[in-house]
């Protein structure tokens, strides 16, 4: 019998396909709504970090633009360690990658032994941005309209000091040697991922019996980001005199901003999705009728979207919720897509909606401060311009359901 | 005692599918379900159950009658629906299902004197799936669920004529509604679902009287009672998630019948049951009549029973029964009452060995229709019970 009543158990379906609603069936309609609204941020403006962690970056940048500095420090880390060889032909081949500034220009760079001990993390500290190279002994110029390879000819007494001092070398610091130019050229570093275009030390290696070419693209390169932050003809400056909202990378620039009607949504609502939207302004600050020569097309148009835990508008301090900084659900990616900055897909809106907004309107959340900062501010120069709240140039699209009634 | 852990253990797991829907009407903001009401379960095809007293079998209907039991007897009903219909709009749909319709236990404690009895039985079941389009919009929601009673029912026979039962019913289920929009282009539909579970305690008393030699008359009333539903949404709010609790009355249920034996083999029988939906069933008090309304049933029918002969023919050893029914259902549709007629039938092959007997029934019958109601309905049924009847608990000499 047992056996019988479990056949008919696992038999036990139907077939369901949609019907007409009843009619008395009022609830299909009557349960809720759905309701698209706009909020408006009330509060907004942006924090200066000068100096950004720029290690394992994708691009090593040098030269000038629009008051930007950039210089590079690089090293190789394998050495030859044959005790009875000579060296000759030593170059380091850097391969071009992006153009910031005008692309019909030229740049003459430095190259130089640093005098101090440096790490990957050189460009947080300010010996680094006040840095005077002492001995330049190789002098190029780069065309901003090339795509070849630089090749950097490295003296054999620099080489053989390097092989004496192995892996501890101090490698090279290429730095722009005018004070004005007009671009900033980017190569690319040991963290992208076609190996081919890494940086790499080539030699010739000269033994008693023999002669050998050799390369190593093992080693590790950091940027040295400077910009007169605080000058009176500074972005920053003048960005702040007019309220006007930026957002930049290589000399780090966050947007804070502030959504004081969360709570206009219905508390009993469920959200659907929600997009957060900036507004991009593609214009030169000081002649609006020019375009932002500084938000670089290398770079991918990707930010991060966290929530703050606290904010002090005065001291312009702030700490980020570590939630919305350590966990992938509530890791939001902002994309820029034509003039406007928000998530990029339906999927991402659907999760922010469902993740922060839903549990914001529960009261689980109670972070009404955002901040927006470039995905990878270690990689490059790049600046937005986004419109001010004045103008209404962030806002959150929310859609929900709205339950009016349970049945019953 | 394994036996009776291998019933209760198969009925659970034949629990799992016993929601589901039969039909295309009786959904409304309110609704339980619809009205499992049985055709008259033991003898589903002779149209008549209150009024008789089945010796070998468990009367579903009417539990004083249990008294008649000589030994230890289950009984368990499977069964297969199926209804064709048409709605107003020139849609038709065919929505069918089988499962597990309900099951008993009888153990005689005072041999034709006093019986104590377990049960578990459906009373409403749902299951239908809307889907409704917008300009920009699908919108579906999936109603599944049911409710079911179980029964611990004490009959006694109080005189040779008259069988008194009364019996404590919980009653208990869950109907869910599950929403889901989706978007024209969109990937992510909304989803998310309500449970509305419902329980509480009910009791049943039931009577069985032989007044004449060939007359059986039968009483089964229910009283009303209230019970408690507890609505919990499962959505990504946590607001709405709270549970709430809710008061609902369902109302009484009156059931009478008769048996009259035409002769030792034959009988002809009706059975009559009432609930007063309109005026009884509330939630927190507030009544729904213009959702529901009064429900009857009567039914009514003939039986020939086996030749209890040692040497006759295969044929003279079957029960045959016929019977026919006229109801009102206890929801309005398009604001107007739904009745439903319908013909049964039924065959019963007795296992004389073991004491038990399995009974084969059908019904077939309409409900609806379309100058008055949202949808008409063609309806059939298919039932299949087991009753057996064994020695328990006989201490064997050595």
């Amino acid at each position: 019998m047992f056996s019988l009543l479990s056949l008919i158990s696992v038999f036990s379906c139907q077939k369901l396909d949609p019907m007409d609603p009843a009619q008395e069936f009022k609830s299909i309609d009557n349960f809720g709504q759905f309701v698209d609204t706009t909020l408006y941020a009330d509060s907004a403006f942006f924090v200066v970090d000068p100096y950004v962690l720029t290690n394992a970056s994708e691009k090593i940048s040098v030269g000038n633009f629009k008051g930007f500095n950039a210089s590079f420090l690089i090293r190789f880390l394998r050495m030859p360690s044959d005790s009875n060889a000579t060296y000759d032909s030593v170059f380091v081949i850097l391969n071009r990658r992006h153009v910031l500034g005008k692309d019909a220009d030229l740049l003459n760079l430095g190259v130089s032994l640093p005098s101090m001990a440096w790490s990957d993390s050189a460009n947080l500290f300010p010996e680094w941005h006040t840095y005077q190279p002492e001995e330049t002994f190789y002098s190029f110029t780069v065309n901003a309209e090339d795509t070849q390879t630089v090749n950097i000819p490295i003296p054999v007494d620099v080489f053989t000091k390097w092989v004496e001092d192995g892996a501890d070398n101090k490698g090279l610091f290429i730095y722009p040697q005018d004070a004005q130019s007009t671009f900033i050229s980017e190569f690319d570093n040991f963290y992208i991922e076609d190996p081919a275009k890494w940086p790499k030390l080539v030699y010739k290696k000269i033994l008693p019996d023999t002669v050998e070419h050799d390369t190593t693209n093992i080693g590790y390169a950091t940027t040295i980001f400077n910009y007169d932050v605080e000058g009176p003809q500074s972005i920053y400056t003048l960005a702040e005199q007019e309220k006007e909202l930026i957002v930049s990378s290589g000399i780090g620039c966050r947007i804070l901003f502030h959504f004081g009607n969360l709570d206009a949504i219905p508390e009993r609502s469920i959200i659907y999705s929600a997009d957060v939207i900036l507004k991009v302004k593609d214009q030169d600050l000081t002649d609006p009728s020019q375009p932002n020569v500084l938000s670089n097309g290398d770079h991918t148009q990707s930010f991060y979207l966290r929530m703050l835990k606290s904010v002090d508008v005065t001291s312009k301090q702030y700490e980020v919720d570590s939630l919305f900084a350590s966990s992938a659900y509530y890791s939001y990616k902002l994309y820029q897509a034509d003039s406007v900055i928000h998530f990029f897909d339906e999927d991402a809106q659907v999760l922010f909606g469902k993740s922060y907004l839903q549990n914001f309107i529960s009261g689980r959340f109670t972070n009404t401060w955002f901040l927006l900062q470039y995905q990878n501010e270690r990689m490059d120069i790049s600046v937005k311009y986004i419109e001010s709240i004045l103008n209404k140039g962030i806002k959150i699209y929310a859609r929900y359901y709205t339950v009016k009634s349970e049945g019953f | 005692m394994k036996r009776l852990q291998t019933i209760i253990f198969a009925i659970a797991v034949t629990l799992t599918p016993l929601m589901a829907g039969e039909t295309v009407f009786g959904i409304n903001d309110y609704t339980l379900g619809t009205l499992e009401n049985p055709y008259s379960y033991a003898g589903l095809g002779r149209g008549y159950e209150i009024g008789a007293l089945d010796t070998l079998r468990l009367n579903f209907m009417n539990y004083s009658a249990w008294t008649t039991v000589p030994h230890p007897t289950y009984g368990i009903r499977l069964g297969y629906v199926g209804a064709s219909s048409e709605s107003n709009t020139g849609h038709s749909y065919y929505n069918d299902y089988a499962n597990f319709q309900g099951g008993f236990l009888g153990i005689p404690i005072l041999k034709k004197k006093l019986v104590v009895g377990l049960g578990i039985q459906p009373f409403t079941n749902v299951e239908q799936n809307y889907k409704k389009q917008e300009e920009n919009m699908d919108k579906y929601v999936l109603i599944k669920g049911g409710t079911s009673k179980a029964i611990f029912n004490i009959s006694y026979t109080v005189k040779p004529f008259l069988r008194l039962g009364v019996g404590y019913e919980y009653n208990f289920g869950e109907v869910n509604r599950t929403f889901r929009m989706e978007f024209a282009g969109s990937a992510n539909p909304l989803d998310f679902k309500y449970h509305y579970r419902f329980y509480g305690n009910s009791m049943v008393l039931s009577a069985n009287l032989i007044p004449l030699p060939k007359l059986g008359v039968g009483f089964v009333f229910r009283p009303k009672f209230t019970g408690r539903i507890r609505i919990q949404p499962e959505t990504n709010s946590t607001v709405i998630n709270k549970s709430q609790l809710k008061k609902v009355t369902l109302p009484a249920f009156y059931g009478a019948g008769f048996q009259y034996n035409l002769g030792e083999r034959t009988s002809v029988g009706m059975d009559f049951v009432y609930q007063n939906w309109k005026d009884e069933y509330s939630i927190e008090g507030r009544t729904f009549p213009d959702l529901f309304t009064n429900y009857f049933r009567i039914s009514g029918g003939i039986e020939k029973r086996q030749s209890h002969k040692l040497f006759t023919s295969f044929a003279e050893k079957l029960d045959y029964r016929a019977g026919i029914f006229y109801g009102k259902q206890n929801y309005l549709s398009l604001s107007n009452n739904v009745f439903e007629y319908g013909v049964s039938f039924g065959l019963s092959l007795p296992i004389t060995r073991f004491k038990s007997r399995l009974d084969f029934s059908g019904l077939i019958g309409r409900r609806g229709s379309l100058s008055d109601n949202q949808y008409k309905e063609t309806f059939f049924m298919f039932g299949f019970t087991i009753n057996a009847s064994e020695l328990w608990f006989v201490k064997l000499e050595k």
